[in-house]
């Protein structure tokens, strides 16, 4: 039985979208069976894709950086920072909407720089390091919004409409085929390009390895901190375009969720490997989580909880499948 | 001063001069000449805490030196990554940074020197390329129980992520092949291997710099060996010139009381 076990994980780890594939499906099965088939139906999938796009889009910058060996836990407060900036910089200031979004990232931009440099250089652990920025940005916010949420209501604008309205004809987001390109783009860095290697190399060993063979894993490290916050920021943006407001509450625990997508769709707790697909699927079994206890009536109090359990089993299989790897098996 | 030198009418792929390391107050390498020229193996032996490592880190472009000069091929250099060695033919193989092994073979085989290709004026990887040039050196290099370059290098036996490396080496048409202790954990049958290894890519005219604490294994494949004592050269042996026995007797008399 042990070994049957064994063999399965051994398996499930050559494979590693296959788990989070399964999880999903069987999520997806209790909630039509438990609502009497009313999971899985076309009002039902789009509120889904609409819970899941800003956590998605985060969770694509949180992987490419824990595959490269390293954590950003000040995306909840980026994901704030860069609407509060564009939505002040259109009210405010009265510049374009292209143009107020290109300034906020690039102003949450600094914020990864910030992260990726006293990570690598300081060589401070990246956990406290975007601990420390994520109350750093906190008190930002907090400032540059005076305690309000931020809004856009009335101002029509083709791009914030490109960016947030729903797909015409269907109630499909933007944000939600945003990120999808997203993910496409992140697969097609990470499996098809010289960079995606590179990241892989930089999460091993601390990047040692890599280093011998001339791949300058800082920069790949820092660079990867500067994506984190910018796809958290362009997440934090497109809610902005989509609901009309944000606030610093806006990207509330992200941080976290991120993480929990990302394990839970396989990336490995020790870098180098996991995949942007596995990601989607964590991403999407969180929304459908939310949107399924929701449709069952069950309170939102079980959310968090099972939320947790749902880590706490991924984890352990993650644990499991490195120390058989280490053992070669 | 001793100079590691070799026959005077060779230019030397690479060449030390006066090469010096402090890390504070401590002097790690005191005035340091060497050289190493194609085809030929020099061996480089010592106690712990010799030196021997920070020499290595500094023909590989981890360190700079505090002082003196390095050329490669008669041009004076000054290393700012171990990129930029690696683009001028020195590559290193380390006992335990050789491989990764979550990645597949055919990515270590690349890594850091990826072929690429234009698709759309976007450039890519060719992958298919690569798995075929990887396993078609590994084969090459006796590799024969691999069957695809998609495995995992984590299946590999340490012998073989040691000859993955060299055949790595080897393609990439290295000037110099630095292996800084590639038999430490393996086999005796792994290490004939690599000894093998060795001799094949010598044959093909690669400069070897290896780094070895077991004389049995420098003595029968180094053409010189250098023997480093608190920071410096303290002597040169050449082939034939002194057992294994004889050497370990040296260093040991050599090393820290």
């Amino acid at each position: 039985m042990k070994l049957a076990i064994e063999k399965l994980i051994s398996w499930l780890r050559q494979h590693r979208e296959l788990g989070p594939l399964i999880g999903l499906a069987a999520l997806c099965i209790l909630f039509e069976v438990f609502s009497k088939g009313k999971f899985l139906t076309f009002p039902q999938l789009s509120a889904l894709a609409a819970l899941s796009a800003s956590l998605g889009i985060v969770a694509v910058g949180v992987t490419l950086l824990m595959i490269s060996g390293e954590f950003d836990l000040s995306v909840s407060q980026t994901f704030a920072l860069a609407p509060i900036l564009m939505a002040t910089l259109i009210t405010e200031v009265g510049l374009p909407s292209i143009l107020a979004l290109f300034l906020a990232l690039l102003g949450v931009s600094f914020v990864g720089l910030i992260n990726g440099v006293i990570s690598t250089l300081a060589r401070v652990p990246s956990l406290i390091v975007t601990l420390g920025m994520l109350f750093v940005i906190t008190s930002v916010n907090r400032i540059i919004a005076g305690g309000f949420p931020v809004q856009l209501f009335g101002i029509e604008d083709p791009i914030l409409g490109l960016m947030g309205s729903d797909v015409p004809g269907t109630p499909v987001g933007a944000p939600f085929l945003w990120m999808l390109a997203v993910f496409a783009l992140s697969w097609f860095v990470l499996d098809r390009t010289q960079y995606g290697s590179w990241i892989r190399a930089a999460g091993h060993n601390a990047g040692e390895v890599g280093r011998a063979m001339g791949v300058p894993i800082r920069v790949v490290k820092v660079t990867n901190f500067v994506l984190s916050s910018v796809l958290a920021g362009l997440a934090g943006c497109l809610q902005l375009a989509d609901f009309g407001s944000a606030g610093v509450n806006s990207g509330e625990n992200y941080n976290l969720l991120a993480i929990v997508a990302v394990v839970m769709g396989g990336t490995s707790l020790f870098g180098v490997r996991g995949t942007v697909l596995g990601t989607l699927l964590g991403t999407l079994m969180i929304g459908t989580l939310k949107t399924g206890l929701i449709l069952v009536g069950a309170g939102g109090e079980y959310y968090t909880g099972l939320i947790g359990i749902l880590l706490l089993l991924a984890s352990l299989v993650n644990v499991k499948a490195e120390s058989l790897r280490r053992k070669g098996g | 001063m001793i100079q590691v030198e070799g026959k005077v009418s060779k230019r030397p792929i690479v060449q030390l001069k006066n090469i010096s390391r402090r890390f504070g107050k401590i002097e790690v390498l005191r005035d340091i000449s060497f050289s190493l020229r194609r085809g030929e193996v020099v061996g480089l032996v010592g106690d712990n805490g010799a030196g021997k490592s920070t020499l290595v880190k500094i023909i590989s472009g981890y360190l700079r030196p505090t002082s003196g000069k390095m050329e490669v091929r008669g041009q004076e250099i000054q290393f700012s990554s171990p990129r930029h060695s690696r683009k001028l033919g020195i590559e290193t193989v380390y006992q335990d940074l050789a491989i990764i092994g979550q990645l597949s073979l055919w990515r270590n085989f690349f890594l850091g020197k990826e072929k690429k290709k234009k698709i759309f004026g976007i450039s890519v990887l060719d992958r298919n390329a690569m798995k075929k040039t990887c396993l078609e050196q590994l084969r090459s290099f006796g590799l024969k129980s691999v069957n695809s370059a998609n495995q995992s290098a984590e299946n590999l036996s340490g012998g073989e992520r040691q000859t993955l490396a060299i055949a790595r080496a080897v393609y990439f048409e290295s000037r110099l092949l630095i292996l800084d202790e590639p038999v430490a954990a393996l086999s005796v049958r792994e290490t004939r291997k690599v000894m093998e290894m060795i001799q094949l890519a010598k044959s093909q005219k690669i400069a070897i710099l290896y780094i070895d604490h077991n004389m049995n294994h420098v003595v029968p494949v180094a053409d010189r060996i250098a023997v480093v004592e608190h920071g410096e050269i303290k002597r040169v042996v050449r082939r034939g010139e002194m057992t294994a026995n004889e050497l370990s007797d040296l260093v040991a008399q050599s090393g820290p009381n």
